[in-house]
This record gives C-alpha cells, sequence and structure tokens, in this order.
C-alpha cells in the first residue's frame, strides 16, 4: 500500500489523456446494462403474467429464477466460456439471468396490487381478458414493475463490473487494470464512475416512472360531495 | 326485460347452492331491489346476470336472449355495472372513465365526449372535476361519477351492487334521490341489490327478499310487502314499524282530505311531503288536526289522526 500511498489521490493528467477511453467504456457499461435489462423484462414479464393468472406457476418460476439468482457470477461466467466464448454474450447471459428474480417477482407483486374492484368492475363493463391486462393492471402495476426495473438496473450496473474479468467489463475494466498495476487513479475512476452511472440511472428511471403514472401522485380533494 | 328461470348456483367445493331454483321477471323500466342477509345470494343472483358468474342449472334471459347463447364481453357492455366501491380506474381520469363503456364500443371521439359531458350533467358533476383522477373525489362525487360511467352508453338494462353503501348518510340519501329523479326519466331495467330494507323500500318498484340460500321468500311492491309480509322471516326482515313505514311511502298528495274546518294553531303539512311526515308533525305537535296545503301553498284541506289511521287500515 506503499506504493499507492506515495501516488496524488487522483492523477487528473491521466483521467485527461483517456477520455476516448472512458467515453466508450460508459457507453458499453450502459449498452450492457440497457441490454440485460430489456431481455430481462421480455423474459419476465409473459413468465410473470402467467403465475399472475395461474397462481400454481408461481413457485416453480420463482424457484428457477431464484436458482440462477444464486449461482455466483463469476462460476456462471466460467460455465458460459466454453459455450459462448470471451465475449460480450457470455456477460450478457450472465447479466440476464441476475434480472430474473427481481423482475419477475416486482412484476406479479404490481399485479397482485391491482385492486380487484378495479378489475371486477372492468369485466362487468365489458373488457376482455387482454383489454383487462393491458389498459387495467398493466398500468396500474406500472409503479411497482418500474420499481422492479430500477433495483434491476442498479444491480445490473454494479454486475457489470465484473465483466471485466473476461474483458467486457464497462467501467468495471478501469478498476481490474488499476488493481493489476496497483494505480489508484484507475480504481477510483473505475468505482466512482460505476457508482455515479447507478445514481444516474436510477434518477432517469424515476423520472420516467413518475410521468407513466401521474395518477399516482396523491393529490386528494377535500372531502365534500 | 329480464327473466330468471329457476336458477341454481352452486360454487365448486360448497355443500349447498348459492342460489336454489329463484325464479323472478324484472319488467322493463322497473327498479327491483333484490333484499336479503347476507349469504341470501343476492350479489350472486345479480352476477349470474351479466355472467360474471355463470349458473350451475337453470336460464337467465335478459331482453329475449339466454345470456348463456350470448358473447360474454358483449353482453356486459350492454348492462350498466355498478358496485359498492365503484371500481372507478385510478390511473384514467375522470372523464376518461365515464367514456369507458363507449370507448370499448367504438363510438367517434366527438360523440362520446358530448355524451360524458351529458352525464356529467345529469350527475350533477361539476365539469371541472371531469379533468381529475378518482383519487382527487370525494366519495359521494366517486359514486356519481361511477353511475354517470354506468349509465354512459345508455344500457337498458342497469346492475347495481349497493352502489351508494360506501358514503355517509346524508349523502346517501341525495344520491338515491337524485338517482330516482334520473330514473323516472330515463326508465332503466335496473336490478339493485341492498342489504338495507329501508333502501330497498325507497327505491323498487318491487322488492325480492331472499333468504340464506338464495330462496326468494316474497317478490312484490314495496307497499305489498310492508302491508302483507309473506312469512315470519320477511316480517322480522322488514323490522318494526311496518306501518310507519309504508306511511312513509304514501304522499300527502295522494291523499283525499277533508273539508272541515281546523283551529287557529293548527300545523301545516305540505303536499310534498309523505303521510309519516304529516303523522310526525301531529304527534309532535300534540293537534289532532292538520292543514293540507298544496305545493303552490293553496289550502287543500285538513288532516286528521283518524284520517292517517284509516289509510294503514286500506
Amino acid at each position: 500500500m506503499n506504493l499507492l500511498a506515495a501516488e496524488p489521490l487522483i492523477r487528473w493528467d491521466w483521467v485527461g489523456d483517456h477520455l476516448a477511453e472512458i467515453g466508450s467504456r460508459l457507453i458499453e457499461h450502459l449498452e450492457l446494462t440497457i441490454i440485460a435489462v430489456v431481455i430481462g423484462f421480455a423474459i419476465s414479464f409473459p413468465l410473470a403474467v402467467l403465475a399472475h393468472r395461474r397462481r400454481w406457476t408461481y413457485a416453480p418460476v420463482t424457484w428457477a429464477a431464484g436458482i440462477l439468482y444464486t449461482i455466483p457470477s463469476l462460476s456462471l461466467f466460467v460455465i458460459l466460456i466454453p459455450i459462448t466464448g470471451l465475449s460480450a454474450t457470455t456477460v450478457a447471459i450472465g447479466l440476464v439471468s441476475y434480472t430474473l428474480l427481481i423482475l419477475i417477482r416486482n412484476t406479479t407483486a404490481g399485479l397482485a396490487g391491482v385492486p380487484a374492484d378495479v378489475v371486477d368492475s372492468a369485466v362487468g363493463m365489458g373488457f376482455s381478458t387482454r383489454q383487462v391486462l393491458w389498459h387495467v393492471e398493466v398500468p396500474l402495476a406500472m409503479p411497482v414493475i418500474m420499481a422492479g426495473i430500477r433495483i434491476a438496473t442498479v444491480s445490473t450496473i454494479g454486475l457489470v463490473t465484473i465483466g471485466s474479468l473476461i474483458g467486457r467489463g464497462g467501467v468495471g475494466q478501469f478498476i481490474l487494470e488499476g488493481l493489476r498495476t496497483l494505480f489508484q487513479t484507475e480504481i477510483l475512476l473505475g468505482a466512482v464512475l460505476a457508482v455515479a452511472l447507478a445514481f444516474v440511472a436510477d434518477g432517469v428511471l424515476l423520472v420516467v416512472q413518475r410521468a407513466m403514472t401521474p395518477w399516482a401522485t396523491d393529490r386528494r380533494a377535500e372531502d365534500v360531495s | 326485460m329480464i327473466s330468471l328461470r329457476s336458477v341454481t348456483k352452486r360454487f365448486a367445493g360448497a355443500t349447498s347452492d348459492a342460489v336454489h331454483e329463484l325464479s323472478l321477471d324484472v319488467f322493463e323500466g322497473e327498479v327491483v331491489v333484490l333484499v336479503g342477509p347476507s349469504g341470501c345470494g343476492k350479489t350472486t343472483t345479480m352476477r349470474m346476470i351479466n355472467r360474471l358468474i355463470e349458473a350451475t342449472s337453470g336460464q337467465v334471459v335478459v331482453e329475449g336472449t339466454d345470456v348463456l347463447k350470448r358473447d360474454p364481453v358483449d353482453l356486459r357492455r350492454g348492462i350498466g355495472y355498478v358496485i359498492q366501491t365503484v371500481g372507478l380506474m385510478p390511473h384514467r381520469t375522470v372523464a376518461q372513465n365515464i367514456a369507458t363503456v363507449p370507448d370499448l364500443l367504438g363510438w367517434e371521439q366527438s360523440r362520446t365526449r358530448d355524451r360524458v359531458d351529458e352525464m356529467a350533467a345529469l350527475l350533477e358533476l361539476d365539469p371541472e372535476l371531469l379533468a381529475r383522477y378518482p383519487s382527487e373525489l370525494s366519495g359521494g362525487q366517486r359514486q356519481r361519477a361511477g353511475v354517470a360511467r354506468a349509465l354512459a352508453a345508455d344500457p337498458p338494462v342497469m346492475l347495481m351492487d349497493e352502489p351508494f353503501a360506501a358514503v355517509d348518510p346524508v349523502v346517501r340519501a341525495r344520491l338515491q334521490d337524485q338517482f330516482l329523479d334520473i330514473q323516472r326519466r330515463l326508465r332503466k331495467t335496473i336490478v339493485f341489490v341492498t342489504h338495507d330494507i329501508d333502501e330497498a323500500i325507497k327505491m323498487a318498484d318491487r322488492i325480492a327478499i331472499l333468504n340464506v340460500g338464495g330462496i326468494v321468500e316474497q317478490y312484490a311492491p314495496p307497499e305489498e310487502i310492508l302491508r302483507v309480509p309473506a312469512s315470519a322471516f320477511v316480517a322480522d326482515f322488514v323490522g318494526e314499524e311496518r306501518g310507519l313505514k309504508r306511511l312513509g311511502l304514501i304522499a300527502v298528495a295522494d291523499v283525499e282530505v277533508e273539508p272541515g274546518p281546523a283551529p287557529a294553531d293548527a300545523p301545516i303539512v305540505s303536499d310534498d311531503q309523505t303521510m309519516r311526515q304529516a303523522l310526525d308533525v301531529l304527534v309532535t305537535t300534540g293537534c289532532a288536526v292538520a292543514v293540507v296545503t298544496a305545493t303552490d301553498g293553496r289550502r287543500r284541506g285538513v288532516l286528521t289522526l283518524e284520517r292517517i289511521s284509516r289509510e294503514l287500515a286500506s
């Protein structure tokens, strides 16, 4: 650690020299995150609807997603390397599999939380099953679904850094390089960028959620009839 | 017209029928109230009309067609539906909620918009409320929005499950009066479910009193149910003060008053009051005679305690 202590906390000149790399690493990080969450949601949503409609499927579906979630990420990459090699696909598959449990659970919880009387009156007025799903259940479950997407996104941003071990780690690559060469600036840079990315992504998704669910803001009228 | 023909419903796993061989005709333009204690199958009966529940046996005929022969989604779009908790969609504005069935039926935007305004006016909902979300309304406003939504596509038949139960008594009475007033103009065929016998007496053209297990104890106009309860169960359910409740159904305007003189301090009752209110005036003032005035204030005659009793004997 003496070596590290001898250095200034951050060597800004180094940062300045590597702006292009910082940019491309950030983009890679974001791309991997977005791909993982989008594919993860595309898989989770139909499974969650199934688990909601046929309650008995909930246990096996979450059990399978739970097993994937339990496998340590490093082990998963090792298992996948013989199949998909040291590629972004390997990282993406790993990342997707970690989003499933969170997304399925939140989506099912959101659907289950839709008030029964609203669904009953919608059916009673002549909504088809499909219309009930898309026009009533999904919009009303949206705050909980979006909460799941936010958690999945933030945890995926963290997990992408581990992909650096097979060369596809976004800003995690800086951390790995920094550790290998004991270069403090690079370690800090990678860590700070990963944290900042997580905060920004969470904030952006929160704004999107608010915009999607204007009705959820609680502005109650005074109780006059 | 709605016909229930020996309709039975037994739920999966149940040991007895929720509704047992129930037969009932609801005539066009009438309000039929299904009333009874919990477990009497009143809501189940109502929900078999729009196929939210399907009968185990028997037949439900709406406007001439067996409901089982119709597409359920199609059937429901032609039947207004209001439930106790209203079930307004929290993510849609009041206007969008009222427009629900017209939208499902694919009406033109402009026609739907006009209809929403018309419904808001009919239910006395401030147009300003139309842009709000249901969570921003009071309980009474929500109930009225629910009724407006059920009426929006002008269905000939309406199903109402305790539509006014979720509000306080003062608001409830106002909603009931307003609804009766609307019904006098629109003449819908309505099945109305409640557990409150007084609400049933007030709203119904006919009341079906149901006992546990979905058995009709009596099906008759309110006046008849109060005058000649068909069974001990009905008499018990209707409760005490049957005479007073019957008087509450008779308007002073419908009673032949006597010419005769009245003391100078005689109280005044008006034609727009009920005989029950007239009696109340007499017993509180301690007078035996009240002066009856027409709605325009003109003296119409006198009403005596003895005359009121005679009304109950008839």
